[in-house]
């Protein structure tokens, strides 16, 4: 059976090497991380019938990595899937000394 | 032969509805973007009231007064004022939203866009086709 692209968004953040977690950790994390989570969709109706379905969601990385290498190659990742996404936010954590880096996706079908 | 003609006219009457209309445009727009913001503006509160610890962020939802400028005429839903320990609301709604490394994130800002939208626009439309209609019918 082929991959469903939620399957293959799962597998493409496998490939960059770094821990994801699906909506969040049960523990504290003391090195770089990420997290990923549905939170809606963008379905296509026609008389109150789902014609086409389409996922949303967070991808969530947390790093103290200032190179910026994590960022590309998680856009590299995404980028390979041919799916909609974009950076919605990139935010320093003065206490923890995170550079926390925020996409938004969206995939066509179902999780 | 004689001559042959379909003469079409619109009467002074309506001439100035319309006109009225074009002067009050402004007002019009007012009017009907409530409707619209007032939509995102319960859906995002809707949202907010799972949340134990944001009773006092589902508050702050606000509506801003109405600006116009160029030809345009906008709003925009904000988290206004500060909470009892002095922290802007709005701070406090973009860690909600976001997360960060010490607390889940909880989108509910880019959710509630998402699911008001076509609603919103509805709402305004039906707003916009009201005051038309009423104008017209005076």
């Amino acid at each position: 059976m082929d991959e469903t692209p939620y399957q293959a968004f799962m597998n493409a953040l496998a490939t960059t090497g770094y821990e994801f977690a699906h909506y969040g950790w049960s523990r504290a994390q003391e090195g770089d991380y990420g997290v990923y989570a549905e939170d809606g969709s963008e379905d296509f109706l026609a008389n109150d019938i789902h014609l086409e379905y389409a996922l949303t969601g967070t991808l969530d990385y947390f790093t103290r990595d200032a190179s910026g290498t994590p960022k590309t190659t998680i856009e590299t990742a995404l980028n390979s899937l041919g799916i909609a996404w974009h950076l919605n936010s990139i935010q320093f954590e003065d206490d923890t000394g995170y550079i926390h880096y925020e996409w938004i996706w969206g995939i066509y079908g179902q999780a | 032969m004689g001559k042959r003609e379909c003469k079409f006219e619109f009467d002074g009457d309506l001439t100035a509805k319309l006109g009225g209309l074009a002067a009050n445009s402004y007002s019009i727009l007012k009017q009907t973007l409530y409707p619209g913001a007032g939509a995102l503006a319960d859906e995002i509160k809707k949202r907010l009231s799972g949340h134990k610890r944001t009773g006092d962020l589902a508050d702050s939802v606000t509506i801003v007064q109405m600006d116009q400028n160029g030809g345009k005429v906008n709003t925009a839903v904000i988290f206004a004022g500060y909470d009892e320990n002095g922290v802007p609301n709005a701070i406090k709604a973009a860690v909600l939203e976001s997360g960060s490394s010490k607390q889940k994130k909880t989108p509910f800002i880019r959710p509630a866009v998402a699911a008001v939208r076509a609603r919103s626009a509805m709402l305004m439309q039906e707003r916009l086709d009201e005051i038309i209609n009423a104008e017209m019918e005076k």
